[in-house]
Formats: structure tokens, sequence, C-alpha cells
């Protein structure tokens, strides 16, 4: 469209999307130009036959063949190998791509999209799983370290070397090696 | 308004910064300070009277006591002769001792010193990091001119107190003194005479005391042996720091840690199992921490204990309130449910682990 024309604003003039000083405006170059007239009428036939497609609902068959095609398929055929130089080999559709109809449930009467029905159900049945699965997990840690961590009652009787202690610890601290004497005298007792 | 808001949080920062200097200052690193307050000459004459006492030929009788956490004293008589390049005999005398008895040292055996054989490089290092280290005039031991030198706490009161030989080189005495100045431990020369020994030296005739464990363990050694559960902690409270660790090899290993802070030593002697308690039958029976500890004051102070599947041995030369706070300090087990439920998920980790 050339600049005298309404061009872009001839669309947003029929989506009622100008202001008050551009519709006047719009309005008064379309009252001049009937290239810009016709196409106005043009857009304005259009989006009425948009306007009533959307109050039509779409076929049975049409809605089954969408769903089908969220469910998982068979597997991919093998790649064919091109030869050098050859296009890319045109899509084919395989017969049995689609399952039959009669295998999933006709969609339901809100017309809620399936999928997100179907969320809002499970999340909550997902979140009380993973609770659960996590306090049995506490538990389950919880009692195997309460058990294992019994005093062992395997272990061997010691009885200590004190007197061999005593010079081990005087030849590294470098003090004369005593052994255990018996105490003696009072508070006081210096020399 | 958001100047002033953005000046407050300016304010406040800066007030944080300057208390947590201050937090440093004051309490994190006391040991620096000490150290920097310490005589230069002082700890030479420390580290000197190692050398004086593997270089000179002397004989004499050490008075060796301490006092208990009860104000009992415990005292040993030691006849000691040495002679350069061979070694020391020591003679323990049965004053307080049950027996007497007869050992000799070699020279090339003894690995660490202390006592009233001076400081070794490590140990000098311990004292002047946790003490300030000043000579504190002139004194006399047996008779002979001695420069006295302490190592004074933060607070400047006196831990220790050495006598040094002005002849000699040699430390005559030596004290180990509590927050209240009171002697906790006590070693000094009764007689010395500096000479060559004159009774006959013999190796042969005692009973000669071998070389410590040679097992000795570094860091990485340490470090497995934490990983397997073993209770291998690197200080004690008071300034405690792990200097020495070694291990005896046998069926049933045992380790030596060995903890000083340039004046008291404590060594802590872990073994695996559980304490047969006819072995320490005769000791003072108490309870730490809901476990029961048995206490033995002698001229060292001991302490033995269970926890957990480890028999824990306490040899100390230091002051019974510096022991206590080791042994509060150790594993004595909690026999709680939390205490159950987390030695539980240690074990479990520890089994899990493929590396383990």
């Amino acid at each position: 469209m050339s600049g005298g024309h309404l061009g872009e604003r001839l669309t947003a003039l029929i989506d009622g999307e100008l202001g008050h000083h551009e519709r006047e405006k719009a309005h008064r170059h379309l009252a001049a130009c009937g290239e810009c007239r016709a196409e106005a009428e043009a857009l304005r036939g259009l989006k009425k036959r948009l306007r009533s497609l959307s109050d039509t609902m779409p076929s049975e068959g049409l809605l089954r063949r969408l769903e089908a095609m969220g469910e998982p398929g068979d597997p991919l055929p093998p790649p064919v190998p091109r030869l050098p130089g050859q296009a890319r080999p045109p899509v084919v559709a395989r017969p049995g791509d689609v399952r039959p109809s009669h295998t999933r449930p006709s969609r339901p009467s809100d017309n809620r999209p399936r999928r997100a029905a179907a969320t809002g159900r499970r999340l909550p049945r997902g979140r009380y799983l993973l609770a659960g699965a996590a306090t049995l997990a506490v538990l389950g840690v919880g009692s195997a370290a309460f058990a294992a961590g019994a005093d062992p009652g395997s272990l061997p009787r010691v009885t200590p070397s004190v007197e061999q202690f005593a010079v081990e610890h005087a030849l590294t601290s470098g003090d004369v090696p005593l052994t255990d004497p018996r105490p003696e005298g009072t508070a006081g007792d210096h020399p | 308004m958001s100047h002033r808001t953005s000046h407050n949080a300016w304010l406040a920062g800066g007030i944080a910064t300057a208390l947590l200097l201050m937090w440093f200052v004051t309490t994190g690193d006391t040991a620096s300070g000490a150290r920097l307050r310490s005589d230069p000459e002082a700890l030479r004459l420390l580290r000197g009277a190692e050398g004086a006492a593997r270089d000179t030929s002397y004989e004499g009788v050490q008075y060796i006591t301490s006092w208990s956490r009860s104000g009992m004293s415990t005292t040993s008589l030691v006849n000691v002769a040495h002679l350069p390049g061979q070694g020391t005999r020591m003679r323990v005398q049965s004053t307080t001792a049950e027996q007497g008895g007869q050992m000799f040292e070699a020279d090339d055996s003894q690995q660490s010193r202390g006592g009233l054989t001076g400081y070794t490089p490590r140990m000098l290092d311990l004292l002047a990091r946790n003490y300030a280290v000043v000579r504190a005039g002139d004194g006399q031991v047996c008779g002979r001119p001695t420069t006295v030198i302490e190592a004074r706490r933060t607070d400047g009161t006196a831990a220790g107190r050495f006598h040094i030989d002005r002849a000699t080189g040699l430390m005559l005495r030596r004290e180990l003194l509590d927050q209240q100045g009171r002697e906790v431990n006590l070693t000094f020369f009764t007689e010395i005479r500096p000479s060559a020994p004159k009774t006959m030296f013999l190796q042969a005739s005692t009973q000669t005391i071998e070389a410590p464990w040679t097992h000795e363990l570094a860091g990485a050694d340490l470090g497995a042996l934490r990983y397997r559960g073993w209770p291998v902690q690197s200080a004690l409270p008071g300034n405690l720091s792990l200097y020495d660790a070694r291990q005896l090899d046998s069926r049933a290993p045992v380790v030596h840690l060995s903890y000083s802070d340039g004046l008291s030593v404590v060594s802590v002697f872990v073994q695996r199992g559980m304490l047969d308690p006819s072995s320490v039958g005769h000791w003072h029976r108490t309870t730490r921490g809901g476990r029961t500890v048995y206490l033995r004051d002698t001229v060292q102070q001991r302490a033995v204990w269970a926890s957990h599947g480890y028999v824990y041995t306490i040899v100390a030369d230091a002051p019974p309130p510096v022991v206590d706070r080791a042994v509060a300090a150790l594993p004595h087990g909690d026999t709680g449910f939390w205490g159950r439920l987390g030695r539980g998920l240690d074990r479990l980790t520890s089994w899990a682990n493929p590396f383990d």
C-alpha cells in the first residue's frame, strides 16, 4: 500500500483500535478514497466470516484425530539414506498412524482442554505421594540409624597398659619416666 | 528519605565492622600478642638449656612432686647422671614410690626433650605462642646462681617458672603454677655436680628405655583415622595443640596423641574396645558427662574411660583443671536418643562409603 492510503491504520480502524482523532482522519480519507474504501469492505467481510467460524464446533472425527496425535505411536521408520545431491524425501502419512476412534473417550462437555483438567486432578495426589515417600524415607533412615547407633557388644575387652603409656608419655614429653608411686602427703606439703 | 536510609545503613555497617575488629583484637589472636611480648633472650636461654642438658656431664638428684585436685602431693626422688654421647641413667628412689628402679636412656634415643632437659624448638614455639616468656630476675638453686624466666599468661600471672644455671646453662628448677600462683608441678635438683659421673656408668646393668613408638602418624594418617571413626582431635581446651602422634602397631593398635601448650603436656591413648573395669578397680571412680571416668593422681594425672567402642587413657603433666577440661572435651558419649541416632548416622555413612 502506498504512503497516501491508510495502510496499517485501516486494519486498526476495522479492529476499533484507533483513537478518536485518528478515527476521524481515517473516515475522512475513506470518504475520498475508493481504493481504501473497497479494502475496508473486504476486511470487514473477512472479520465477519472469522467471527462466524468461532461459533462452529469442529467435527467429532477431527477432534478424535487431534487427540490421538498426543498418544505414543508406532516406532519411527528407519531413516532412508539419501544419495549425494538428493533432496529430502517427502513425509508420507503411514496407514495406522491414527488410532481407532473407539479407543479414546469423547471430549469432556465442559470444553476445557483435557490435559489441563487432568493436571488439576493429578498434582495434589503427586504431592501427597512425594510427602509420603519422604516421610517413609526419614522414618526408615532414622530407624536404621537408631538401630546402628547401639553400643557394640562384640568389641574386645581392653586393659590399658597404663605403666607402658606413662613411659611413652615421658619419652615424648621429655620427662623422667616414672612408675605409679603411692601418693602421700597433704596440701601445702611443699619442699 | 532514601538518603537517610542509606546513611543509617552505612552507620550500622561501620559500627558492625568496628565491633568485629574489636572482637578480633581482644579475643581473636591473643597468642600472637603473647609472642610479641616475649623476651628473645629468655627464649634463647630456654633453647640453650636443651643443648646444655645434652652436652654437659652432670650427676645429681631430682625432686619431682605434683599436687592433686584434692591437695595431696606425690613425690619421687630420682638420681640422675648424664654422660654426653652415651645417655642418661635414672635411678628412682623409693620415697613415695612403692618400688625403686633403674633406667637408662641413650642420648640418641631421646627424640623429645622437656622437663629439666630444656625445650625443643617445637615446644618452645608452643610456649611462645601461648605465653609471654620473660626474664624475671635472679635466683639460686643448690647454691648456684640462676637466671629466672617466667612464662606469663595474658593476665600477667605466671604459669611457669624456670631457673637456668648461669655457669652451665642447665635448667635446675621448673615450676608449673595454677591461676592462684600455687605450685601444681615442681621439678628441681636438690644436688647437682656438673662433672663426669663418679659412679660406674654401665648401660647393661640397667633397664634400657626404648625409644618412643616408632610409627609416627602424619597428617594424612590422622585424616585416615578420623575417616574410620577414630576420635582424633587437633586441639584440646586450654590452647593444647596436637604436637605429636604415634601408633603402637599390634593386634590391637594404640594411638598416642600428645597435646601441649608449651608448659603442660597431655597424652591421650586411644584403643578400640571396651574397658575391663577390673583393670581400674583401685582407681577413683567418678562421673563425667553421664559416663564413668576413673581417675588417679600420681606424679602424673591419669584418667581412663570408655566411650562408643573406644577406651581412652590420659597421662598428663598438667594442673588438674587443665586435665579436667581435656577429659571433658573428649568423647564421652551421649546415651540419650539423639546421641544414639547421631552415632548411628555416622556409622551408616561410613558403611555406605565405597572408599572406606
